[in-house]
Parts: structure tokens; sequence; C-alpha cells
């Protein structure tokens, strides 16, 4: 047999026809398991209804998780209403609901051991891809392919091209995972991926937390990809004993001869602390070159930058310190904020001045908790920075860091790197 | 030559938009929590052009022009569902971020990529549009610029109005439709 990417060894293996594919080709594939949200009521729901089913597909029932996490707890009439039918329709057909303010579903999914080495993850959030830090391929869905899923447990997907990403090195003190991300995404634009997947490689990769990881595959869809899939070792298998995973695992690896439409190199030890700046998340500067940028609001959260590691950069630099910007910090899940209460860093956070939130997307797509108004700047560690994405206008300025630069810009009020200097 | 007397073929005035038209632009999160898009439609564009709504009520067929990464972002299906309930009848671009092509092909709003559409095309323009060769012929100019053709597969479930008709076939074909089977 020919040699093959993980994207398609994965994709041969959860398609319907148990054939090997390739890229260019087409697959009706079943996912091991679906994610959806908000999506499910909004969209969905009413389109199920009204393609006259009457019963779920009992493959979709076993295999999805619902979490309201976009909505917040009890923000406003509407989102309170759409929770309460999903709740109803979950009631009625059995699915599994994680209610508004647990958690961010792209946490809470992998908290629950939904995803797992060699899984196609389906999921009706861009953000979907962030899974693929599972060594998982996984991709983000509209509402209608949920309908399709809730009416036939099964959809199509083209086979696509891969790009590959290998970094070499490791990042110096003071930099991150989102800093080279963005480093990548500066340079290739939005538009790098399209229709195509990512997979991650190389010591660079390696040396990088589980967590880190996660932050690269969630902005895979940033920089146009389909899916962004990481390797499997030890440090995955690690967190994949802390969770109830369901069923077997599949590590998957790219055969030696496997056919990459590009081969992309980077070396992480030149990578410097980056910001995003307002309009898109590829208008990439470093924090030196981007001047003096007063800030109105600090926002630290998001399926991006929200697990506990993610918190534990920003206690260390909060600690003993106040915040000159109002900062709110909002946790991944229910589960990283018990954790953060535990090792204290709540305490660190609320006596340095920054508001403490319970789990939820919040801002980030200006759903609620700490939207910005008209002419406000803020520094974000979530992944867009599109016009009026965490609410106001095209006066409202959003730019994009790492926790890090969020926590030291908090402290100075304007942007501001954390410690690494050329 | 392209005659108006199919489906496929398609003549409108066209909007223009710029590059990176992203789903947080085409339609903003805060009318989401309204599920209709019918009634959601009346915002679409409206971060970039207010007056979008109103303007496309105006002429009889609209044609939306775009450049690069046309739909970048969420995958919010509101987006298209938007452009599609407002009137517009095809939005051209020079290309489309992934998820929002799918989406598009799933609630059966035509769409074309063609290479440098906007060097060639000014708001307000009349094209003729076959969407099966993705010829587009701009009518002021009379130049018949190429875009890429969509496979068959997909333009026949856009023929169709998307994946829900699909959809609605399947669940009559195998009675889903009955509580007891």
């Amino acid at each position: 047999m020919e040699d093959q990417t993980v994207t398609e060894k994965i994709l041969s293996e959860h398609s319907l026809q148990k054939e090997p594919v390739f890229a260019g080709d087409r697959v009706d594939v079943g996912p091991s398991s679906i994610l959806s949200n908000e999506m499910l009521p909004m969209v969905a729901i009413p389109k199920f209804r009204m393609t006259g089913a009457k019963r779920l597909n009992p493959y979709f029932v076993e295999n999805t998780l619902t979490i309201l996490d976009h909505g917040g707890f009890g923000t406003t009439d509407k989102m309170i209403h759409l929770h309460q039918i999903t709740k109803h329709f979950a009631k009625l057909f059995n699915l599994k609901v994680e209610p508004a303010g647990s958690g961010i579903s792209h946490v809470v999914f992998h908290e629950k051991g939904y995803v797992k080495p060699g899984d196609l993850i389906l999921g009706s959030d861009s953000h979907t891809v962030t899974h693929g830090a599972f060594n998982a391929f996984a991709k983000g869905i509209g509402g209608s392919d949920l309908v399709e899923l809730m009416v036939k447990g099964s959809t199509w997907l083209d086979v696509p091209e891969t790009i590959s990403i290998k970094v070499d090195g490791k990042l110096r003190e003071g930099v991150y995972s989102k800093d080279l991300l963005l480093t990548m995404l500066g340079e290739k634009t939005t538009e790098w991926g399209t229709d195509r997947a990512f997979e991650y490689s190389g010591d660079g990769i390696l040396d990088l937390s589980l967590e880190a990881r996660l932050t690269m595959s969630n902005m895979a869809v940033e920089m146009g990809g389909v899916a962004g899939i990481m390797p499997y070792d030890k440090k995955l298998q690690n967190y994949l004993d802390t969770v109830p995973v369901r069923g077997t695992i599949h590590p998957t690896t790219p055969d030696l001869g496997a056919n990459y439409h590009e081969r992309y190199e980077i070396n992480a030890s030149e990578v410097e602390p980056v910001v995003a700046c307002p309009h898109s998340p590829d208008n990439v500067k470093s924090v030196d070159e981007v001047g003096e940028v007063e800030l109105d609001q600090v926002f630290i959260g998001s399926c991006t930058n929200a697990r506990i590691e993610d918190l534990e950069v920003v206690a260390k630099i909060l600690k003993n310190q106040k915040v000159r910007t109002e900062t709110i910090v909002i946790p991944g899940s229910s589960q990283v904020a018990l954790e953060a209460v535990k090792r204290g860093y709540v305490e660190i956070f609320m006596a340095a001045g920054a508001f403490w939130s319970y789990s939820t997307c919040g801002a980030c797509y200006g759903g609620s908790l700490g939207r910005i108004g008209s002419g406000m700047t803020a520094l974000s560690t979530t992944n867009r920075n599109f016009i009026g994405r965490m609410g106001g206008d095209s006066t409202s300025k959003t730019y994009l860091g790492s926790p890090a630069t969020a926590a030291m810009s908090a402290i100075k009020g304007k942007i501001t790197g954390a410690g690494y200097k050329k | 030559m392209i005659t108006i007397d199919d489906f496929t073929n398609i003549r409108g005035k066209v909007m223009k938009f710029g590059d990176g038209m992203n789903t947080d632009i085409i339609i903003p999160s805060q009318y989401l929590e309204e599920s209709d898009p019918i009634i959601y439609c009346r915002y679409v564009m409206s971060a970039v052009r207010p007056t979008t709504y109103d303007e496309i009520q105006k002429y009889e067929d609209v044609i939306f022009v775009g450049g690069k990464d046309f739909g970048s972002g969420s995958s919010r299906e509101q987006a298209p569902d938007a452009i599609k309930y407002a009137g517009v009848k095809l939005v051209i671009a020079e290309s489309f971020a992934s998820i929002f092509f799918r989406n598009c092909v799933n609630v059966g709003l035509p769409l074309l990529e063609v290479p440098n559409i906007t060097d060639k095309v000014e708001e307000g323009d009349v094209l003729l549009v076959n969407l099966e060769t993705a010829e587009v012929m701009n009518e002021r100019t009379q130049e018949v610029l190429n875009g890429h053709q969509i496979e068959g597969f997909l333009l026949n479930k856009i023929k169709k109005g998307g994946l829900i008709p699909e959809l609605q076939e399947y669940v009559k074909l195998h009675e889903l439709d009955k509580i007891n089977n």
C-alpha cells in the first residue's frame, strides 16, 4: 500500500467503505465523537425539525457531547431560552449536555475523555481543530452538517492535502507556543491552510507541554487549516491516563514516504514574543515593534489559552503586583477553576485586582463577560481579533497575545512583553 | 454564449467587498441569539456596510463580490444563511475559507471562485454568470472571466437547495419520520 499521512490514515480508518484513502478522495465517515454547543439550539434543532425526522441516529446519541459554552450562564432572556430548548431536546432524545457555566467545549471535551489518538472528531465549532493535539483528526463543521449526523450518524469529507510543520529548537524563556503559532501565522497568513490539514512534528513540538500544543492546534484554523494534528508521545499518554478515555487508542504516525503538499520548518529558539494587531490574527508584530499601545482591558481566557498551565503563567507574573487595566480571567472549565483555587492562583488574581469568573467563552466572540465597546482597545489571549469580534464596532481594537504578555500588559497598562528581551 | 434560461445562469448587480470578509463581519455574534434567518439577515455585512440589507432590497438580483479568504473564522452557518435570506443570489470571491464554502453548499447558496475578480468588476456592474461552466460576463466591459468550476457533486447539492431537502428525502426513504420502526 502507498505511504500515507496521519490525516490519510485516520480518515481511512474511519471511512465507512473501510478502504485506504488519499488526498483528493471523497469519503463517507462515521466520527469517533461529535462535539456540539449552542449551534444545536440555534441552527441544528430547527433544521432537524425541517427534515421531518422523529428520531435521532443512535450513533449520534451515543457519541455526542453538547457543551453550552458560548452563551454564558443566565445572560439574556433569549440565551436562557436557547439553553432551555437544548435541555428539553436532550431529555427527549437522551443526549448528554454539560450545562452553561461548566466550561468551554474544547476544554471539557478532552477532560471528559471524548478524544484520543487516532480519533476522527467533528464539532459544530471552528475551534474543534483544538483536539488535533491528541493525535486526532478534528475538524469544525456547520449546523447542517450536524443535522446530517443527527439523522444519518455519518457524513462525507474530502481527504485534504497536508502541510507538514516541523519545529526544531526550544522556545526561550518568556516565549510561548502562542508566540510561535502567531509568528507562523504572520508569515503565512490566514489563507495558508485553506482546504488542507496541518501535521506538526519535530523536537520543538515534543518539547512543548500538551497544553502548549493545544494552543497551536486550536489556532490551526486561523492559519486556514481544516485540522492541526500533533504527534503521540509520553506527555500525551500521561494526560490520557488521568481521564476516562472512551475505547482503545490508536497512536498514528505518518509513513516515511507520505506525500505532503508542503514541508515548512521553523526554529522555535528564534521566536520572540509577538502580538497580532487589529483586525486580523495574521497582522503580527513583535511586542517591541508594536510601540506604545495603551489598553482599556485585558482578557485572559478562551479555548486557546485558559488551561491550568496558562493560569500558572499568569499567576507567576501577577503575584504581589497590581493590574493597572481592567483585567478579567476566565478559566477554561470548572475543573480548571477548581485547580486554580487549590493552587492559590485565584487569590493572586484577586489580590492583583483582576476579576475572576465562572467558565464560558465570554467576550472571545463577543458573547458575554468582558465585551469591549466603541473606541476601546483590548489585549486578549484569544484567537481572533476581527472587526467587532469582542463587541464594539470598527473603532474597537483587539490585540492577541500569550497569557504572559497579557499579564505583564495588565500590570503596565500598555502592551508589554514578559521577560524576554533581545 | 451565456443565456438566462436555466438555474445555472444568474444575472445580478454587484455589491463589492474587499479581502478578509470573515464570518464575524458577515453576521456579528450579537444577532445570533435569534434563530430565524429571516430576522437576523437584516444585519448582514452591517459591520463594514450598515446599509447592506436595505441596498439588496432595492435591486432585483444582487451578487456579492469579495476578495481573498471570504468567510474565514467561525463555523457559523448563519453567515451564508444571512446572505441567502437577505436576498443575495450568488457570492463570487477570489478565494473562500474551507468551512464557509461547505456551509454555502449546505444552505444552497450558489458560490463561485474567480481569481482577480475584484480587479475586473466594479460596484454596480451587472454580471451574467453560468454556474456550470464558471463563466462570468461583465456586461459593462463585455469581458468574460473564467472561475473555478464547481464539481457536480457539490453543484447538485446547491441546485437541490442544500442539505436539508436532501435529508428530507433520506428521512422519508428510511421512514425516520415514523416513531416506531
